[in-house]
């Protein structure tokens, strides 16, 4: 720490003053929670100072100071806003847990291997009925590098439909002509709209995967600004992925607008390709000036058909004996009828391994047949609702059916308390059941509200209280009819 | 458990069954506790008392924590959660007590695991206020048990049943105890139950005033008999009104003294019961209609409520003209406004009487807008009905539009709607005080209200 009082200050890199400022003296050493505070409060007026520094000398400097100060402290450990700190400078490199000792992979059984391969997370290198598509981006992005010049992409379509993935896997593929020398070298950064709290916190994550710091949202917005605004030599093409663009979104769109407007500046060399589920988003959503940004270079993902399906599953399980032709033809017949998501196919058929497992005696011929699919599609697309209406208890049961006549009775949906009740008295009546008294009446109600066969409001409106019913009528007869044969 | 009951039945008297039922739930700290008990009763039957006595008898007795709160106080979860940990606590005055919300606040809870302490109790009051605090307050109280993984249990007061409480994604079971409202001869047992200081306090007075007669006639008269005889007579009017305890409580003994007066005196025997009830009908009476009403005055002077209005009527000091415009607000609040040109205008031409008009006329008294209540009214046309009854003209000055917004402030006036658009007219009033009030205030200045109201034509 003594090093850095002889240090000409002004030049080192503002991240950094603020940090030495505050972890300097001895005296400092306290809780984490006071020193975050005074950091935080530091870190806010930054950028109005930051504009004043030049970005290259000072971050030569600022290296060396941490490398002999951390090699002089290497056996000592680490305080916790030394740790904080070296964690913001990106020095320390979040890492997890590890296995005593790995799974063994060689005593798998088939099915095993079969359901690993069939996980959603395994993205196979080349994806199956998306070759168009991977083209097109292709052509596009290999474009732009080429042409050293900036652009923007939108890229659309339901969930599980292949995007991420796509855009993903022609990144890799440049990355690998880069490594051949047969293009020129570009960074790739890329952000998820999932995964920020804030959209501003954008502006932090490019950053972050630009340098490895992490700084405040208004200084990595300036300094990203300086970065794209200024002209300099040898600045490569960078290429940035956008994820869930939709979430980004906030009234003001300032976020979303720079996003888009790096690319349009001459010095920024920066492509973007964004990614998110409705086609028509910049029309619906963006604003003018955005939309006019983000341009025409559009593709869609269509919903995968089922011979698309088949396709994707098969490809997966190649070569493996564990899956019957038949049952993967009728996963993908099913999900394509409802959605037309790979992932959802995938999930399912996964299912059927499991079930097959656990069925099977002999592990010999473990085999995914039509039967196991049809019933991890039950218990996957099936709704619930006719189940937990026979689980019911039988006043339960009895008061569903009150809710159903009132409906029909008034002709409206959404019913009183007051007016269920006077049925429910009925048909108590009728059934020969004695009648609950309408604080146990209330009970059964929300209990059936908390398990959302009902809606219902709070309990404290009681005789004034709506209630709707959120299975249809006809479920509650079909139930409870079949029950009673 | 039988030490609790044996310590707590001396005082609660008619409530030995509640205080087994809780003694059988929560009695023993060796057991588990159920997660959470719901006391409901109506106010005055002994909820807080019952519990707070309950908890200080566990632990004193046993190696129980408690802590008593009442919801009100607790405007936010963090006050809540903090003075409960702060009563909680095993070790006293060992670290700071922070808890800024629920998570902090279990995991607190889970670390007593290992202390000594057997159990934990929390008796919330006015529990009925969980309700309105943060949407998990309530669902994690009746769970905090299975969350904290300690023998604890949560106890809330109420006086609403259960069945308020259920939200729309369910709570987990609890147990309730109900306290019923004590019946007459229980009631009369509690309240007969003071009689020993009754005594020792008459006495006291007696010796005071240095008289040896009275003092002589007071030790004769005061008996246990004599007084279940006056707390016979006193429930007889009393009862039909009123079941809440200390209410009764006070006003038993504020009527004592007026019974007790001539038998003093040597006027009236003690064992003459039928001349002692008609000494003390009247005030009773009197008392009967004063109850709730905590004033400190002496009894025995009747006071009707018209006296009553009329007095704060004639208290009340407002100009002549704020007198006025008070009137023509309870006019235009009063009387609909397809009235008014008959009403106020001086030659409206002459009205043609017509058998409709008649039919609808011949109201009954539960339609007429006086009882019915006032309905709102704008500015101007106060200010209409008010040039209309004031028989000078006076020019419209701002001493006159700022009377207006003084009677707003002293509530005779409300706003119902537009309060932030006074000026452009839009403002709708209401006029708040009663026909009794207004005929009073007319009499003040000499102006016949009854004459301009529909209702009385």
């Amino acid at each position: 720490t003594r090093l850095a009082e002889g240090t000409p200050r002004r030049s080192i890199q503002l991240s950094n003053i603020v940090e030495q400022r505050i972890f300097k003296d001895d005296d400092i050493i306290s809780t984490p929670k006071r020193a975050r505070s005074k950091l935080a409060e530091d870190v806010d007026y930054t950028p109005k100072k930051s504009s004043q520094k030049t970005p290259t000398r000072p971050r030569r400097v600022s290296t060396a100071i941490s490398a002999s100060a951390s090699k002089s402290k290497e056996q000592a450990p680490l305080t916790p806003s030394q740790k904080l700190k070296k964690i913001r400078s990106g020095e320390l490199s979040p890492s997890m847990e590890q296995r005593c000792q790995p799974v063994d992979a060689a005593q798998k059984s088939q099915l095993q291997l079969a359901r690993e391969q069939l996980h959603v997370s395994v993205v196979p290198k080349s994806l199956p009925c998306r070759e168009k598509e991977f083209d097109n981006i292709y052509s596009f992005l290999e474009g732009k590098i080429e042409d050293q010049c900036g652009g923007c992409m939108y890229v659309s379509g339901v969930p599980g439909t292949g995007k991420t993935a796509t855009v993903t896997g022609v990144i890799r593929t440049l990355q690998r002509q880069v490594e051949q020398r047969k293009l020129p070298a570009f960074e790739f950064l890329e952000i998820n709209g999932m995964r920020l709290t804030e959209p501003r916190q954008a502006y932090v994550q490019i950053y972050k995967q630009l340098t490895g710091k992490t700084v405040t949202w208004e200084h990595a917005h300036t300094l990203l600004e300086k970065r794209f605004t200024t002209p300099a030599p040898r600045r490569t093409t960078t290429v940035l992925l956008v994820d869930e663009l939709d979430i980004l979104c906030n009234r003001r769109q300032d976020v979303v607008y720079n996003l888009l407007d790096w690319p349009t500046k001459a010095a920024a060399r920066l492509v973007v390709v964004t990614i998110a589920n409705t086609m028509d988003l910049p029309e619906r959503v963006l604003m003018g000036k955005v939309t006019s940004r983000l341009g025409l270079t559009r593709l869609t993902f269509q919903p995968y058909t089922h011979k698309q399906l088949q396709e994707i599953v098969g490809a997966r399980l190649a070569g493996s004996e564990a899956f019957k032709g038949e049952a993967v033809q009728l996963v993908a017949r099913k999900v394509a009828a409802v959605s037309g998501d790979a992932r959802r196919a995938l999930d399912i058929c996964r299912r059927a391994t499991e079930i097959a497992d656990t069925n099977e005696a002999q592990s010999s011929q473990k085999c995914v047949n039509l039967l196991h699919v049809q019933q991890a599609l039950a218990e996957m697309i099936a709704s619930a609702k006719v189940q937990a209406i026979k689980n019911c208890s039988r006043l339960e049961q009895i008061f569903l059916q009150a809710v159903a006549a009132e409906v029909t009775r008034t002709g409206v949906e959404e019913t009183t308390f007051m007016g269920v009740y006077q049925q429910l008295e009925t048909i108590v009546a009728f059934m020969g059941v004695a009648l609950p008294a309408p604080g146990r009446a209330l009970s059964l109600c929300a209990k059936l509200g908390a398990e959302r066969l009902i809606i219902s409001e709070h309990s404290r409106h009681d005789l004034y209280q709506k209630i709707l019913l959120n299975v249809s009528t006809d479920d509650i007869h079909y139930a409870l009819r079949v029950e009673a044969n | 458990m039988e030490q609790i009951c044996a310590a707590l039945e001396p005082q609660f008297p008619c409530r030995e069954t509640a205080i087994t039922t809780l003694a059988q739930l929560i009695g023993d700290c060796d057991e588990a506790y159920p997660a959470a008990i719901y006391i409901y009763g109506h106010s005055g039957t002994g909820k807080t008392a019952i519990t707070k006595a309950f908890l200080q008898q566990c632990h004193k007795q046993q190696n129980v924590q408690i802590a008593q709160l009442n919801a009100i106080e607790c405007y936010t979860t963090k006050i809540l959660l903090e003075t409960v940990l702060d009563a909680l606590a095993p070790q006293q005055g060992e670290l700071e007590i922070r808890a800024d919300n629920m998570l902090e606040f279990v995991e607190q809870l889970r670390r007593w695991q290992r202390t000594k302490t057997n159990g934990f109790l929390i008796a919330i009051d006015n529990a009925e206020r969980l309700r309105d605090m943060d949407a998990n307050v309530l669902p994690v109280l009746l769970r905090l048990q299975e969350l904290s993984g300690i023998n604890i249990c949560v106890i809330l007061l109420s006086q609403l049943p259960f069945e308020k409480y259920y939200n729309k994604t369910g709570l987990s079971e609890i147990m309730t105890v109900h306290l019923a409202q004590y019946n007459k001869a229980e009631t009369q047992r509690i309240l007969g139950s003071d009689f020993l200081q009754m005594q020792q306090r008459l006495l006291r007075q007696q010796q005071l005033t240095d008289d040896e007669h009275r003092l002589q006639l007071c030790k004769q008269a005061l008996t246990a008999e004599f007084y279940n005889n006056y707390l016979n007579l006193f429930l007889s009017v009393f009862y039909k009104a009123c079941r809440d305890l200390p209410e009764l409580q006070l006003t038993a003994r504020k009527c004592f003294d007026i019974y007790v007066q001539p038998v003093l005196d040597g006027s009236i025997e003690s064992t003459d019961v039928s001349r002692l009830w008609r000494h003390i009908a009247g005030p009773l009476r009197a008392a009967l209609t004063q109850i709730y009403m905590r004033i400190e005055k002496p009894l025995g002077e009747p006071e009707l409520v018209e006296q009553s209005v009329r007095q704060l009527a004639q208290s009340l000091e407002l100009p002549y003209y704020g007198k006025y415009l008070l009137i023509a607000a309870f006019l235009a609040s009063h009387n609909s406004a397809k009235q008014d040109k008959r009403l106020f205008v001086k030659h409206h031409g002459k009205q043609r009487k017509r058998m409709q008009s008649v039919n609808a006329k011949a109201k009954t008294v539960e339609k007429m807008s006086t009882t019915l209540g006032p309905k709102s009214f704008s500015i101007d046309r106060l200010l209409a009905i008010f040039y209309a009854i004031l028989d000078e003209k006076v020019g419209l000055t701002c001493n006159l539009l700022s009377q207006i917004s003084t009677l707003v402030h002293l509530k005779l006036l409300c706003f119902v709607s537009g309060e932030n658009n006074i000026m452009d007219g839009s403002a709708k009033l209401q006029c708040t005080v009663g026909l009794e009030f207004v005929l009073h205030i007319g009499k003040v200045v000499g102006f016949n209200v009854r004459q301009y109201l529909c209702d009385f034509m």
